[in-house]
């Protein structure tokens, strides 16, 4: 049964049942009474109670980010893409470099530029820190 | 903001806009796992010289989303300035966005997703991550 099978979500000490979720953009807040399934609401009761809403606008903007960049790939004619969090963090995780190669590549640049490896390495860290 | 997972050279970009399968599904990749992609403004200057006006709008609604971060060259001479680095690795790339690619690639660590794997390999090497579309 549906209803048995939610609850709301406490974000306060008080235990009101509400999520005050935050409108940055606007700097405006609305306060919003949600239900949740039991799994989803212990994962909610595991953050402190004055990061809930913090947590759940990230969630909802990253959410929504993603709907938005399946839009733009529909406008520009690109095929439907399933959603498979699983799959898209391993081939999101092959793009990082490893430090090794990375170290490789600096001294590879630093002599193709005729500078130090130390020097080079600093202003590519200067930028990432940017 | 947190480190870019892959640079799109001006090739993604028109992949983008052309529909190119492998493109579009880095970007889903992005958006679903919570990574982001950088994007060197010159390599979009090359993007914008290579599509005709009435693609400029595929790149307009890709560069708003949050998981696609432009990266400005930095033209201060006093403090911050990217021009020489960029200018030295497109000599050895042969093109400007490729340099540039090169460079957002370095310091962010990230593979590179390119028509022209030959050049960003003529300065990144072999064994950097390349994804070619």
């Amino acid at each position: 049964m549906v209803a048995a099978a939610r609850r709301p979500v406490d974000g306060s000490v008080s235990g009101l049942a509400v999520l005050f979720i935050l409108d940055y953009a606007r700097c405006m807040t609305r306060r919003v009474t949600i239900s949740v399934p039991d799994d989803i609401a212990d994962q909610l009761d595991a953050i402190p109670p004055r990061q809930v809403s913090a947590y759940v606008t990230e969630a909802l903007r990253r959410r929504r980010a993603a709907e938005d960049l399946r839009a733009a790939l529909r406008a520009a004619g690109h095929r439907e893409y399933p959603y498979e969090p699983e799959g898209a963090a391993r081939r999101v995780a092959a793009g990082r470099i490893g430090p090794e190669i990375r170290e490789a590549a600096i001294a590879r640049v630093a002599g193709l530029v005729d500078r130090s490896v130390d020097d080079v390495r600093a202003e590519l860290d200067r930028r990432a820190a940017s | 903001m947190s480190a870019a997972h892959w640079v799109l050279d001006t090739g993604a970009l028109m992949g983008f806009a052309h529909r190119v399968d492998a493109v579009g599904q880095i970007l889903v990749d992005l958006a679903d796992a919570d990574g982001t992609a950088a994007v060197p403004s010159l390599c979009l200057v090359e993007a914008y010289s290579l599509l005709h006006h009435e693609e400029y709008e595929w790149l307009r609604l890709l560069r708003r989303n949050p998981a696609v971060q432009t990266v400005q060259l930095a033209v201060d001479a006093e403090h911050s300035d990217d021009c020489p680095a960029v200018g030295g690795l497109a000599r050895h790339a042969g093109r400007l966005g490729a340099g540039h690619a090169a460079f957002v690639a370095l310091a962010n660590a990230a593979g590179v997703v390119t028509s022209r794997p030959d050049q960003i390999r003529a300065v990144l090497g072999d064994q950097w991550e390349i994804v070619e579309v």
